[in-house]
């Protein structure tokens, strides 16, 4: 159920928020086998609905988040919750001081279920966790989820909850949101505090929701963006509304459909649900105009090198690779090679690529792209077919989500219809800085007319 | 090799190889375009200002 169906519910006496909390930990319970959490904090989560119903019989009511459950990914600091990050470093952290989001939506009256699972440190897009178990994907458990924030993911998809937060250095939200089949938001870069976030690479991590619908992500917006005194690489720009109403048609929008890059090296039924998807939108009054983009694989070859780089200085105190999976002590291995002349060079070229990208906008107001070349892949694949190529797992789940992180552009993922085996396929709607409100717009008649 | 085996260091060095053959080849096609000054930290938001040498 979406948060205004639940709400609903919630405000005509059809449920109370202890009664859905005693359903989510149930729902939790049921669908351990999920993996999706790693702490649940059941008893503060009983606690805090009590509360919040004391509140609603007094006639206090927060807004649209009061009552309802929500997860974060255990990145995200919760005050005396233990917060691993998906490691065995982290496995004892108890942050005294809670993230800025986490304490936001709290104070939107949502209530706190517990801590979800992710790719180790968020460094890597399997979820396949080896200390904490491998993420399953519940649209098929053969399926990776994604990742980082696959038990975001999981949680959503699965009903446990409406709304889980996550994080996204390289499409950690967006990736989890297309194979699980549920919507993902990344915002701006600067839009969302990352104060109280652990760090996997400094200027490309961003905060956001996994929602059931994308108005769910519009509601989580509405409590978690603005200026944070505490985040000094948060924007000073004032929080807009994220949830204007879905317009009646798209008359007067100029949607990108990319002819380079975006659409190249795709499955052939993903590239299909997105073209059936922008035919949709175009039915409904959008211009769709082709147009060529800027390179890229250049964006993504600078983007790498940032990442490595930048992961490799937050945990340069860490030493034993016993400590990390194999896969995420590869990567850092290979961020201690990068030369800091490659890290300062691949940050100039970024300047330029987003100077180059601005141009973009002049031509159209959204594009209009897969999330990802392929829906989910088997779990135990290391690489992914696409016509007669075949392409490793990691880079090609990246692939098309990864440059939006370095170009700190808005971007939503929303299911836009199955392939032939029933996975959802993600199309992806990247905006210019700070256009959320008008990107979750056309996201909300998107969702409606591809139900 | 996402959780099977662990890389040798030689095995590290050749992906990183890879990736800074078409890296560095961007950044000298490239870079004579960005004036000296332009920084980075600054992204989209006209309230930060640059820092000045």
């Amino acid at each position: 159920m979406t948060i205004r169906e639940l709400g609903e519910l919630l405000r005509r006496s059809k449920i109370s928020c202890a009664e859905l909390v005693e359903q989510t930990l149930s729902a939790i319970w049921k669908q351990e086998h999920l993996h999706a959490f790693i702490t649940v904090t059941e008893e503060q989560a009983r606690s805090e609905a009590a509360e919040r119903d004391r509140e609603l019989a007094q006639g206090l009511d927060r807004g649209p988040l009061h009552g309802i459950p929500v997860a974060f990914k255990d990145l995200f600091y919760t005050r005396g919750v233990r917060t691993t990050a998906g490691s065995l470093v982290f496995r004892d952290f108890i942050p005294d001081y809670q993230a800025t989001c986490v304490s936001r939506l709290r104070l939107a009256g949502a209530v706190s279920i517990g801590k979800t699972n992710l790719h180790e440190i968020a460094y890597g897009i399997t979820s396949k966790n080896p200390h904490y178990g491998f993420v399953l994907n519940p649209r098929d458990p053969a399926r990776l989820p994604g990742g980082s924030s696959g038990g975001s993911g999981a949680a959503v998809a699965a009903g446990i909850v409406p709304l889980a937060l996550g994080t996204d250095t390289g499409g950690s939200i967006r990736i989890p949101a297309s194979y699980c089949g549920v919507t993902g938001l990344k915002p701006t870069y600067g839009r969302v505090s990352r104060y109280g976030v652990l760090p996997l690479a400094f200027s490309l991590d961003h905060a956001g929701p996994l929602g059931a619908s994308v108005e769910d992500c519009a509601l989580a917006m509405n409590a978690i963006a603005g200026p944070d005194p505490f985040d000094t690489s948060c924007s000073q720009i004032p929080a807009p509304d994220f949830n204007p109403p879905a317009p009646r048609d798209l008359h007067g929008l100029r949607i990108g459909r990319p002819e380079n890059f975006f659409f190249e090296h795709v499955d052939a039924e993903v590239a299909s649900c997105i073209d059936r998807a922008i035919a949709e939108l175009e039915r409904h009054g959008a211009r769709i105009i082709p147009i060529r983009l800027p390179d890229l694989n250049e964006v993504n070859a600078a983007a790498r090198v940032i990442q490595l780089a930048e992961a490799a200085s937050v945990y340069i105190r860490h030493t034993d690779p016993q400590l990390f999976g194999p896969d995420v002590w590869a990567l850092l291995e290979q961020g201690r090679m990068i030369a800091g002349h490659e890290y300062v060079s691949a940050q100039r070229l970024r300047t330029l690529f987003c100077r180059e990208f601005d141009r973009v906008w002049r031509t159209v107001d959204l594009l209009a792209a897969p999330t990802t070349p392929v829906a989910a892949p088997l779990k135990d694949a290391a690489v992914v077919r696409i016509g007669s190529q075949e392409e490793d797992v990691r880079m090609a789940s990246t692939r098309l989500v990864r440059p939006i992180n370095c170009l700190g552009l808005p971007a939503i993922s929303l299911p836009c219809g199955t392939t032939s085996e029933h996975l959802p396929a993600g199309l992806q709607l990247i905006a210019a800085p700070f256009e959320e409100p008008n990107l979750i717009a056309v996201a909300k008649l998107a969702e409606s007319v591809l139900a | 090799m996402e959780e099977k085996q662990r890389l040798s260091g030689s095995e590290n060095a050749r992906i990183v190889q890879a990736l800074r053959e078409t890296f560095n080849l961007l950044v000298l096609r490239l870079t004579p375009e960005i004036e000296p000054a332009t920084v980075f930290i600054a992204m989209h938001d006209s309230d930060q200002k640059e820092p000045t040498a």
